[in-house]
């Protein structure tokens, strides 16, 4: 009975631990392949590929895996076979997940700048500008890694005001406390803020060249003309349609076929 | 009857029309002309008709410019022959005409109407040359009488003659006729006349392409006065006078000067009438010779050299030497003397890298007189420093032509140096690490987008922003337990600390009492080391336990502070210190005295009693 016993623990274990060298060797063949796909992407690109290398970046995406980089580099060949719709649809996916990423807006801005029209922006309030400008410092994982730092310093801090015999050292910590708990709970607003504009995003970029009409359906009139790759924000929908929103505030209803949400 | 009646009316009508030629034979309507004239010469053309029209209309003349008509003259001509008195009435219509091309013109009858019917002139072919007819042949009688005229003192004699060329001539004189390119020339129009000179139809001066013409000024009306030319007596009149700069070299030529002018002589068909001054007013065209001149390439020039001929003193002036950087310096140019001011190109100079230059403003202020022109031509620079340092942009040259000499002369400047301070307390003038001729970077082409990151994407799957993740808030609750954990350990730790501390406290009395015993028993044995140790470890530690101090916070300082925080006088403080200075003193340097033992436990019993019965309360 015993050794049946041992003899079964043992084929356990080493089974367990077969096992186990081959889930790490599955995943690791995954990486490697992951990292062939993105080396042939960027060596097609390098080349002037663009479509190939495209290929192989949308393969990396279909596999689910994303990163703000990634979406850079499929706005890039984009941009470089000329679909400018898409290339912006993907810089904005990227900026979501990256919004202080400097060559991001600087390709974004290049893009914009092929666009047939352009909405004017309307002046946005100071404290709304404030807001965007100090929100897009990091990405959402950096703001919800802040936000915790910054949780556990000011529980650090009221602890030290709580047991601190000295009386600078309490009053330090009290005040530190305060202003830590402040500006973590900003950063969990900002983190949840930007981490739904990637999960939930209700903007949307325009795919194909069409009309704005005051009502959601084909009959009413027409109000004006959205150009490809313009960015709209999307206020509401009704069957198939959007009603879409401008920068410069124009409003109305254009069918969801010409969109694409982010 | 009917015949009769017929033949009737045709003697009337045949009356009739003898009456009508007979009338019309009475009227004799003719044109007629000067045979040539030379182009743009002014002639005339005269209709003459002997009854007065009530119209005239002009016929058709193609090609030709009418100046002026039609103007009207009236003679009478009455003649008694025989006893026969005959009346002539003659109405002159004259036209002037101007061609402007040579070729054969014809200037067609005039119709007149003279009592309702109306007479056509001949007409009349007007040959146009190149050149003006000399001959004062288109006469025009005048009526005009001006018994002064034979005192307007001249050499027109009283004979009516022919004028030649030999008595009225225009010529245009220049005072050389070989000279350096950019040198002054002075041309000067003059009319010579020995007739009675009327006044200027037309006046066609030469253009002067090749050159920079400047006119001196002369007087408004043209002084006519005797002067000797060609050993003839003239009467001269200055018409214009021009200073003028050849902008080209080579063969120049100076056009003829055209003048059309109006002369009045005795008429010559006066008859009786002539006594009385019957004056013709004939219009002649004369015409100046061209004249060449000959302009020189001015020799092989120094490369400071900027156009001037001439004589020129040069000026340089400076506003600042020592500016601020980014503030602006003038610098002066003058150039002052007599010249082909117009001529001379901004004077180069090599400006630093380091300034921002702007265009200079030019001003000229000169004035031309029978020298030349005179004065001053100004450039003045503004310019900006930006960035700090000493500059020495060394003399500027400015050479010209002196004509005195012919040769190039140059001049300097007193060298110009700039000082430029980064600010106020700039003592050294910026001397650190400036690349002056440092350019910003611009794009060449248009602007691309960057290139693909093609190291790591730092790719993650199915990726879910940590905020939105339920582990999110787990990151906030487990360093919160941690904290909770932690405080309430600490709580624990600090309650049982305070118990520690209140038994210490309360057995604090007892234990220095044992070691005060123990220090007695040590005084009676004279042992004094161990009294005096025992008696320190008795206060000390005493004060340690009564008063809460950890053993590494325990100085006298401390105990000092505690002891009056809790209202025990200086006395007993004073005291307690003074005991324990003493034990340690003695502990390292004992005494013989027995006394002093006595006194000091006696001392440290009193301290231990008096603080135990006052820091219980």
């Amino acid at each position: 009975m015993m050794i049946i016993k041992l003899m079964t623990n043992r084929i356990f274990k080493k089974l367990l631990l077969s096992g186990f060298i081959c889930m790490l060797t599955v995943i690791n063949i995954y990486a490697t392949d992951i990292n062939r796909l993105q080396d042939s992407a960027a060596n097609y690109y390098n080349n002037a590929h663009y479509s190939e290398a495209l290929v192989f970046y949308d393969s990396i995406y279909t596999l689910n895996y994303s990163s703000a980089d990634l979406f850079l580099n499929m706005g890039n060949c984009y941009y470089q076979i000329g679909d400018i719709p898409n290339s912006i649809y993907y810089y904005e996916l990227s900026l979501n997940l990256d919004p202080a990423n400097e060559n991001t807006n600087h390709n974004l801005n290049i893009a914009n700048t092929k666009i047939e029209t352009k909405a004017e922006e309307l002046p946005v309030a100071f404290y709304k500008r404030w807001f965007i400008s100090v929100i897009s410092i990091m990405s959402a994982d950096a703001w919800a890694y802040l936000s915790v730092c910054l949780f556990s310093l000011s529980l650090g801090m009221m602890a030290i005001y709580f047991f601190s015999l000295r009386l600078s050292l309490r009053k330090t910590g009290f005040i530190v406390a305060i202003i830590s708990l402040v500006f973590a709970s900003f950063s969990v607003v900002f983190s949840i803020n930007l981490a739904k504009k990637i999960s939930d995003n209700n903007n949307a970029i325009v795919f194909d060249k069409g009309l704005v009409k005051s009502s959601p359906n084909k009959e009413s009139n027409n109000l004006f003309e959205v150009s490809k790759g313009l960015k709209v924000e999307i206020t509401d929908s009704l069957n198939l349609w959007y009603n879409i929103k401008l920068s410069d505030g124009k409003q109305g209803w254009i069918e969801a076929e010409n969109l694409k949400r982010l | 009857m009917k015949l009769r009646s017929m033949r009737k009316i045709i003697i009337t009508i045949l009356i009739f029309l003898i009456n009508l030629t007979v009338f019309a034979d009475g009227i004799k309507f003719t044109a007629n002309s000067a045979p040539k004239a030379g182009i743009g010469q002014n002639f005339q053309v005269q209709f003459t008709i002997n009854a007065k029209p009530n119209d005239i209309t002009l016929g058709n003349y193609d090609g030709l410019k009418l100046v002026n008509g039609p103007s009207t003259s009236t003679s009478q001509n009455i003649s008694i022959v025989n006893g026969n008195y005959t009346q002539e009435n003659r109405y002159t219509y004259t036209y002037i005409f101007q061609a402007s091309q040579t070729g054969i013109y014809t200037i067609g009858g005039a119709s007149a109407s003279v009592d309702g019917k109306t007479y056509t002139s001949n007409s009349v072919n007007v040959e146009i040359q190149q050149s003006a007819v000399q001959s004062g042949g288109n006469r025009r009688r005048s009526s005009n009488y001006d018994p002064w005229a034979n005192f307007n003192d001249n050499a027109a004699s009283s004979q009516p003659k022919e004028i030649t060329g030999e008595d009225l001539f225009v010529r245009v004189f220049v005072d050389k006729t070989n000279l350096y390119k950019g040198e002054s020339l002075i041309a000067t129009v003059k009319i010579y006349t020995k007739v009675d000179l009327v006044g200027f139809e037309d006046l066609k001066l030469p253009s002067f392409d090749d050159f920079y013409a400047e006119e001196i000024e002369t007087p408004g009306r043209i002084n006519l006065v005797r002067e000797n030319y060609n050993n003839q007596v003239y009467n001269a009149g200055l018409i214009k006078k021009y200073i003028l700069y050849p902008r080209v070299s080579g063969e120049l030529t100076i056009e003829p000067c055209i003048i059309d002018c109006q002369v009045r002589q005795p008429a010559q068909s006066g008859g009786i009438m002539g006594f009385f001054g019957y004056y013709e007013t004939a219009s002649k065209s004369l015409r100046s010779p061209e004249i060449k001149i000959t302009v020189k390439q001015l020799p092989q020039s120094p490369t400071s050299f900027s156009g001037a001929v001439g004589r020129f003193n040069f000026k340089l002036e400076q506003s600042e030497d020592t500016v601020l950087v980014n503030n602006a310096i003038t610098i002066k140019i003058n150039i002052s003397g007599s010249g082909n001011f117009n001529m001379i190109e901004t004077p180069k100079i090599t400006w630093p890298k380091e300034f921002e230059i702007y265009e200079p403003v030019a001003s000229q202020n000169t004035k031309v007189d029978a020298s030349g022109l005179n004065g001053t031509k100004t450039w003045e620079y503004t310019i900006i420093p930006r960035y700090p340092g000493i500059f020495k942009l060394g003399e500027i040259d400015f050479t010209y032509f002196d004509t005195g000499t012919k040769q190039y002369k140059t001049l300097s400047s007193p060298s110009i140096n700039i000082a430029v301070k980064k600010d106020k307390d700039d003592t050294d003038f910026g001397e650190t690490s400036y690349n002056y001729a440092q350019k910003s970077i611009d794009y060449i082409g248009e602007d691309d987008i960057r290139f693909i990151n093609f190291k790591s994407l730092n790719l993650s799957k199915n990726y879910i922003p940590i905020a939105l993740s339920p582990f999110y808030i787990w990151y906030f609750i487990l360093p919160f337990l941690l904290f909770v954990l932690i405080v309430l350990i600490l709580r624990k730790k600090i309650r049982e600390n305070a118990n520690i501390a209140k038994v210490k406290q309360r057995k604090a009395g007892k234990i220095s009492r044992k070691r005060l015993k123990k220090a007695r028993k040590y005084m009676r044995l004279n042992q004094k080391e161990a009294f005096y140790k025992e008696i320190i470890a008795a206060l000390w530690g005493y004060s340690s336990d009564k008063l809460s101090i950890s053993i590494s916070e325990l100085t006298k300082d401390r105990i000092e502070e505690i002891l009056l925080e809790k209202g025990i006088e200086n006395y007993t403080i004073i005291k307690l210190l003074e005991v324990i200075d003493k034990c340690e003193f003695a502990h390292f340097a004992p005494t013989n005295a027995e006394t002093e033992l006595t006194y000091i436990y006696k001392e440290a019993v009193e301290i231990i009693e008096d603080l135990e019965q006052k820091i219980k309360k």
